[in-house]
């Protein structure tokens, strides 16, 4: 059973999510909050496997009830709801600790299997996203031409980026320029002769290791900065 | 020239070589004008000599000697206080020289002159025996008048006179046609007088110049040794050429005799502190100890009547022990200063050398027939002053080099700085654009995006029309496409191209159709701009859109490649189908659509197909080029 907590404030797709959530057995809705505060409340609660939050909260923004989350209910996974996948909010939230996202637009069937995914370990990711965090990771390209199977590799690393391409694996990378480049999970999986399961949870170690870049980046430029005592 | 001085042995050598074959030639040079061609200048070589201190001419005692005689001073001090004097008769004939002008020439006679020929006086150098005259280096031609003379035998009396203390001496004496010693007197004058007089008094107003430098610069302490050089040099040399003695000429000539060892202490520590040799300190103490110990001993030796010779042996021992030292530090440190002072030292050493065996003491040669020293004192000057010049051009070489150096870093800051400048403004405009990039997105995606997808939820709820549904959809994918224009994928085009096909990857799924992704690397298109990336967005939108309307096919390709068209770079990408192609009447239902694309393909200076056949159903192909020719 996956227990789901929903921070959302628009009651249309609060509505539409519990009529799509509530008929599948594996899945129950264990919190529903329509505002920052509440949904922090129901964050420290606990209790939940995923949250699903939305960003555009009318009293914050989501980012922080992800960070929250992330930092004090670590075992659990989140997912941002987001209306078209703003590139730069779902990287935010990424960075803040979300595991994937869910878009307003689509019939919000898929985000049942969007759910189980995360729960499973995996977790979703646009081209354009993919994009971003290979630029965010100091492997960006000026155009995505990422290693295909067989090819050699023509990285061009930009050099005002911190080098973080040690953080990830060589298949990680690998599945990220294929994700990058428009391949799907399955088409990427084949190009890499795994699984497509395997690449999800590729993804989802990318966003975790993102995740704490930038935890460890904040941490470090709070010191710098003097705001934290580091002693 | 610093190269040719970094082999010190060679040019000790050379220089050694070179100063005795000057010294030869110079000899040979300056004998020449004493010896007359036509041969008829007599040198009065032997002389009747008489030291009685008589001022009239005397009657007895005469006794005959060689010409020169020096050292009469011992002979004649015995005789009488205070002033001293000497006689010496000759006699010649005059058939030999016919008609033409007679004349005297004599020198190295000390100190008072007078000449009388057949008894009457024809020349005298001092109006009376107490004046300060100082003859002993000056040459005088005395012309003999016709009327005076007689033809067979004419009597010429020399008289010297000096005081106690001072050397008396009677020169060489040479009588001939005027026309002949005059130019041998001219020589001597020049080289003996007229020479040292500027070259000291020159010396002296170049010393004047140095202390002034000092004055600006008081932490230069080589310009002390120089003025000193300059001061010392002149104080020793003004006897030489000096018509009269400027105070006693005892004292001007004992302070003469002094000033040489303190100026050669001067010249040696000036070297010693210019070449900072090791234990330069020490060294010029030594110097200046020694110089004052030689003055201690030759007054002792001079008051007991004794000779200085061997004094000057000394000097010059301490001048030659010295240079060794130089030369020694030359071995060392190759250096074009090293070279030239040690040359110009070793050529003061020969030149002293040479002036020593001429002095009346010990009279081993007449070399050149002149002092030389009355010329060394400018040449170390000269010498110092070049090593202290070139020291100050290298100093202002040094100056403009690190100014050089300097500006090209200020320029180099500057260019940095105004590149860094030029970087921070574009990196505003950047950030300006991006911040309001955002805004738009925020706005499109918070506002207009959030009313669609609630107003597509409520009519879907209050289950509306298709086409109204349908309408909403588009709306929403057109907001997506321009969402995704927006992004910052720096001319990717594959970017573009993926992200649409994972928006697009629903539709295609819930129309049953299967997604071909054929893409290969492609360079970036600098100018894909957010503009220009949403008119090639919706050519592509309208492609697969009417893939999806109009079709009726069960596959779709969409790729991308490296393409070149008509010789120019640039990607291909298109969207193919294997529907059943385009029908006329489909292809007058497009044909709005594909004008639009054509129209977006030519703003973008693209290249559009529609290659379209009932088997393999339709392909657009659409080219675009790396570098647009607006954009160059």
């Amino acid at each position: 059973m996956i227990r789901v907590i929903l921070v959302e404030d628009d009651p249309i797709v609060i509505e539409r999510f519990m009529s799509v959530v509530m008929p599948y057995e594996d899945l129950t809705l264990v919190g529903v909050a329509s505002t920052k505060g509440q949904g922090s409340e129901l964050i420290k609660q606990g209790g939940y496997d995923v949250l699903v939050c939305d960003l555009g909260l009318p009293d914050g923004d989501g980012t922080d009830l992800v960070r929250q989350s992330a930092t004090t209910q670590a075992h659990a996974d989140i997912m941002v709801l987001t209306m078209f996948a703003d590139h730069h909010k779902v990287l935010a939230a990424i960075k803040a600790g979300a595991r994937g996202y869910v878009l307003k637009d689509q019939s919000l069937d898929d985000c049942v299997g969007a759910i189980r995914q995360v729960f499973a370990g995996g977790s979703p990711i646009s081209p354009i996203i993919a994009r971003l965090l290979l630029n965010e990771l100091g492997l960006g390209n000026t155009a995505v031409d990422g290693t295909l199977l067989g090819q050699p590799k023509t990285i061009e690393k930009k050099a005002d980026r911190p080098v973080v391409n040690n953080l990830l694996s060589e298949r990680e990378i690998e599945a990220l320029n294929l994700l990058a480049r428009g391949f799907t999970y399955a088409e990427s999986a084949d190009l890499l002769g795994i699984s497509p399961l395997t690449i999800g949870s590729h993804v989802k170690n990318i966003y975790r290791k993102l995740e704490v870049t930038s935890r460890a980046e904040a941490v470090f430029e709070a010191a710098s900065l003097g705001i934290l005592d580091t002693h | 020239m610093q190269k040719l001085f970094s082999r010190p042995p060679v040019w000790v050598f050379w220089t050694l070589i070179s100063l005795a074959c000057f010294a030869v030639s110079a000899c040979s040079w300056l004998e020449a004008p004493r010896k007359e061609a036509s041969g008829l200048v007599m040198t009065m070589s032997r002389a009747e000599l008489n030291l009685n201190p008589a001022r009239d001419v005397p009657t007895n005692g005469w006794i005959a000697e060689t010409l020169p005689a020096n050292g009469l001073s011992r002979r004649a001090r015995p005789s009488k206080n205070g002033a001293i004097n000497a006689w010496a008769r000759l006699s010649f004939t005059t058939a030999q020289f016919q008609d033409q002008p007679i004349a005297l020439y004599t020198e190295n006679n000390r100190e008072g002159v007078v000449i009388l020929l057949n008894r009457t006086e024809v020349f005298r150098n001092a109006p009376n025996d107490n004046a300060r005259v100082m003859g002993w280096n000056h040459p005088y031609l005395v012309p003999l008048p016709r009327s005076l003379l007689r033809g067979d035998n004419n009597e010429i009396i020399v008289r010297v006179s000096s005081r106690q203390g001072l050397n008396l001496s009677i020169g060489q004496v040479r009588v001939g046609p005027q026309a002949e010693l005059v130019k041998g007197y001219n020589l001597q004058h020049a080289l003996r007088i007229s020479g040292p007089m500027a070259a000291n008094f020159t010396m002296l107003f170049l010393t004047v110049a140095v202390l002034f430098l000092y004055v600006l610069r008081p932490t230069e302490p080589t310009l002390v040794w120089i003025a000193l050089t300059g001061v010392f040099w002149f104080i020793r040399n003004f006897h030489f050429f000096a018509y009269e003695a400027p105070f006693d000429p005892k004292l001007f000539m004992e302070v003469s005799y002094y000033a040489v060892f303190f100026a050669i202490a001067a010249s040696l520590s000036f070297c010693v502190d210019f070449l900072k040799l090791p234990n330069r300190k020490l060294i010029v103490w030594m110097l200046f100890g020694f110089c004052i110990f030689l003055s201690l001993i030759r007054f002792v030796v001079v008051s007991g009547n004794g000779p200085d010779g061997l004094i000057n042996l000394a000097s010059l021992a301490i001048v030659i022990i010295v240079t060794m030292l130089l030369i020694k530090d030359w071995f060392r440190r190759p250096t074009l200063d090293h070279g030239l002072l040690v040359s110009s030292v070793l050529i003061i050493v020969v030149l002293s050398i040479h002036d020593i065996g001429r002095s009346t003491s010990l009279g081993w040669w007449d070399g050149m027939g002149f002092h030389a020293q009355p010329y060394i004192g400018l040449l170390l000057f000269s010498v110092f002053m070049v090593s202290i010049g070139r020291r100050f051009i290298e100093a202002l070489n040094a100056v403009e080099q690190a100014n050089h150096t300097l500006e090209v870093r200020v320029a180099s800051v500057r260019a940095e700085l105004a590149q860094s400048e030029f970087a921070r403004r574009e990196l505003e405009v950047l950030n300006a654009v991006e911040s309001e990039r955002e805004r738009l997105m925020r706005e499109m995606h918070d506002g207009i995006g959030s009313n669609l997808i609630t107003a597509l939820a409520i009519a879907k709820q209050a289950d509306e029309s298709p086409r109204t549904i349908n309408t909403l959809k588009k709306a929403i994918s057109d907001l997506k496409i321009t969402v995704d224009s927006l992004a910052p994928v720096e001319g990717d085009l594959i970017s573009l191209l993926a992200n649409f096909r994972h928006r697009l990857e629903p539709e295609l799924k819930e129309a049953g159709l299967n997604c071909i992704w054929k893409v290969q690397p492609c360079p970036s298109l600098p100018w894909l701009d957010a503009v220009n990336a949403l008119q090639m967005l919706r050519i592509i939108q309208e492609a697969v859109g009417n893939v999806l309307v109009h079709s009726g096919a069960t596959k779709i390709e969409i790729g991308a490649m490296p393409y070149m068209h008509n010789g120019k770079s640039g990607v291909q990408t298109w969207v193919a189908d294997n529907g059943h192609g385009l029908s006329q009447a489909a292809h007058i239902s497009m044909g709005r659509g594909f004008g639009n694309m054509r129209a977006r393909t030519l703003s973008l200076n693209g290249d559009i197909q529609f290659i379209s056949s009932a088997e393999q159903g339709l392909k657009v192909q659409l080219w675009l080029p790396l570098v647009r020719p607006n954009t160059v």
